[in-house]
């Protein structure tokens, strides 16, 4: 079970990328988040940000058609 | 309407609509992650799709196989056009092409983005605005009594720079190497969606010019036919139009078979934000005569001087916007 | 998909490069043997150098430029005539030449075939006849034989007047063709009259090209069978767009015999359209063609 959760779905572009970025920055250290997103290109922005960020991306669970939550795990600076 | 009219456009369309919606094709997302993620994964996507079209339409043309329309050098029109509708789609939260295939997977914000795309269409085309199109529009720049190119601005044979530029801009993709492939959704990378477009957008400059559309992909007139049938009953409808509603129908089937078939709904700000958006991408489009397909795509490829102008137009609008909605208030908020 | 997008393409390419479904039936790639050559161009272009045995018969001589009626067609009888005095006997087959830019051929191609003669145009034209290795011949051509103007077959249908073309105003399964495209005919044509331009059809000196002919059978939804009736700004004009028509496999093309201002001046219905609308819609976002200073 993550820390926090974000419930991104139905968001439009680019609103889960820009909250959840701004979300695990806000996270401590080691500490994970758990984004739900139901739109498939948001899924790839975000996974792709956070590798290239550092973060760790913890796991990618189906929740249902084209529905995921996608759980990060912030830094450790 | 011809039956060959119909089934090519139909045809073309379907495959369009699928590969955007696999490939999660979006410009807008392309332009504006490079600034906002230093990503530029979606950029390459665009940037193969142009050269691999850019390279084909100069063979055939060329070679005499084919003939072309070039998009005219409007340079105000051309630049304010174009920073409108960058502006416009960052609001929007797609491109138009982005925003035609997000309706085939249910996005309800896209969908008043849509609307509002056309009705931003009729508002400079026929509408209140359009004086202001008339003022842009008046001044084009020729070169030789010809639509400006980048080949003859610089007098060379257009097959040179048709040709050289996909080689470099190819062998730059190439040494930036094989970068973001995975897809962590399961959709396209970006080289194969790339190439699919680009091979798209050649078969669309064949079918729509053996009918006497004498051009390729594009949405905004397109878009427009259907706008001003609904509105004002007037019958324009062409291969371009038969196009747009197979693109839609071909990103509904393509995410209906890969189950990312999903009625989503933001909230009503959001909703508001997108429908705007759409109105300002509307009349950008039609202002510079053509958008990120229309000019980004398909003008570049015949290597037209007013489609690299609007395509520069487009990247600082949505920079400009995409730093006044989202960079600023981010880094303000780590700091 | 990608067979789909494939068959697309491919098909798009056959289109564009097929040859017209008629086209063998009105232009010609040389003069074959047997044929007489008749060249449609002025005496200056035709004393530089002309096709060796080829007799001149300038477009513009079938026309009469009175004051109040200029470009109208001659009459049968005077045409006739000078067709007798160039020694051109009905029965023989015919190829018409003009420098290779559609300006003369197709019209004196067109008042023969509504004589009776079998006429081809020579594709590309005396250019073309040079770079193919012909070597002009700069003398005069003395008519071989003199025919009586009766011995004509006139086909009365193919020429029109304006009270045809003011019928076809009403007459919804007749298409009006206006020859005129872009400025012209956005300034005032006639009600009921569509562009089907005879510079966009014909762009290479009068030999048609397939996409903007598509375009007219395609778009604008004419068949083999419909009825046509052409105008132009003159009967040169009009001409050129009777040609690519006929090339294009449209059976009863008809065509007005005389300028577009006499239909004006005849009071036919005219329509302006609204400055800004545009003149031929279509959905490639720049509409209609701009015309270069």
């Amino acid at each position: 079970m993550a820390d926090t959760q974000l419930d991104m779905r139905g968001e439009i572009c680019p609103y889960p990328l820009v909250e959840s970025k701004k979300a695990v920055e806000k996270l401590e250290p080691g500490t994970t988040i758990e984004v739900l997103i139901d739109y498939p290109l948001a899924l790839d922005n975000v996974t792709r940000w956070a590798q290239s960020a550092g973060h760790e991306v913890v796991e990618t669970r189906d929740l249902g058609p084209s529905e995921w939550a996608l759980v990060l795990r912030s830094k450790k600076t | 309407m011809g039956g060959f009219e119909l089934i090519s456009g139909l045809a073309v369309g379907l495959a369009f609509g699928y590969a955007l919606q696999r490939g999660r094709f979006c410009v807008n997302t392309g332009f504006r992650d490079i600034l906002m993620v230093k990503d530029s994964t979606m950029f390459r996507a665009w940037a193969l799709a142009v050269i691999v079209q850019m390279a084909g339409v100069t063979v055939l043309s060329g070679l005499d196989l084919m003939p072309i329309t070039v998009p005219p050098f409007w340079w105000a029109a051309n630049i304010a056009g174009g920073l409108m509708f960058g502006v416009g789609m960052v609001l929007a939260g797609g491109c138009s092409s982005g925003t035609c295939y997000r309706v085939g997977e249910g996005m309800a914000g896209s969908l008043l983005a849509l609307i509002g795309f056309g009705l931003g269409i009729l508002l400079a085309d026929r509408g209140a605005l359009q004086p202001l199109q008339d003022v842009l529009r008046s001044d084009i720049v020729f070169v030789g009594g010809e639509q400006a190119t980048l080949a003859n601005v610089i007098d060379i044979n257009p097959m040179w720079v048709g040709l050289a530029i996909p080689l470099a801009v190819g062998v730059w993709l190439w040494r930036g190497g094989a970068g973001n492939r995975q897809s962590a959704s399961g959709g396209w990378a970006w080289h194969i969606s790339g190439f699919a477009l680009g091979a798209i957008g050649i078969a669309a400059w064949l079918s729509s010019s053996s009918v006497g559309r004498e051009f390729g992909l594009s949405m905004t007139g397109p878009i427009r036919t259907w706008f001003v049938l609904a509105l004002s009953g007037e019958n324009y409808l062409d291969w371009g139009s038969v196009m747009i509603a197979g693109l839609i129908v071909g990103s509904f089937v393509a995410a209906w078979a890969h189950q990312e078939l999903r009625w989503r709904v933001p909230r009503g700000s959001r909703m508001l934000q997108a429908g705007g958006g759409g109105i300002v991408m509307g009349v950008g489009a039609q202002i510079a005569g053509g958008c990120n397909i229309g000019h980004s795509m398909t003008g570049m490829s015949v290597l037209s001087l007013g489609s690299v102008v609007t395509t520069i137009g487009i990247l600082l609008g949505a920079w400009v916007m995409a730093y006044i909605l989202f960079i600023r208030p981010m880094a303000a908020q780590s700091a | 998909m990608a067979v789909a997008v494939v068959a697309a393409a491919a098909s798009g390419l056959w289109r564009l490069n097929r040859p017209f479904p008629e086209y063998d039936q009105w232009f010609a790639a040389q003069v074959p043997q047997g044929a007489v050559a008749i060249d449609a161009r002025g005496s200056l272009s035709y004393s530089r150098g002309h096709i060796p045995g080829a007799p001149r018969l300038w477009s513009r001589d079938f026309l009469s430029y009175s004051a109040a009626l200029p470009g109208v067609l001659k009459t049968p009888d005077e045409i006739s005539a000078i067709l007798g005095a160039i020694g051109l006997a009905p029965g023989r087959a015919v190829v018409v030449y003009d420098q290779g830019t559609g300006a003369d051929a197709p019209l004196v191609a067109m008042v023969l075939t509504a004589l009776g003669v079998s006429a081809k145009v020579l594709a590309g034209g005396f250019d073309a006849w040079v770079a193919a290795g012909g070597v002009p011949s700069t003398g005069q051509v003395t008519p071989a034989l003199a025919v009586s103007p009766g011995e004509w077959a006139t086909d009365q249908t193919l020429l029109v007047s304006a009270e045809a073309i003011q019928g076809a105003q009403s007459n919804d399964k007749i298409l009006l063709a206006d020859a005129r495209g872009g400025f012209d005919f956005a300034i005032g044509h006639l009600e009921m009259a569509v562009s089907v331009s005879a510079t966009e059809m014909a762009p290479d000196g009068g030999l048609p090209r397939w996409s903007e002919a598509a375009w007219v059978v395609d778009s604008v939804g004419v068949r083999p069978e419909t009825p046509v009736m052409v105008y132009g700004t003159d009967l040169a004009q009009a001409a050129r767009t009777w040609l690519s028509l006929r090339a294009y496999g449209i059976e009863n093309v008809q065509v007005f015999a005389g300028p577009f201002q006499v239909l004006a001046a005849a009071g036919l219905a005219m329509e302006v359209p609204v400055a800004g609308a545009p003149v031929r819609a279509s959905s490639v976002c720049f509409g209609a063609p701009v015309v270069a200073p």
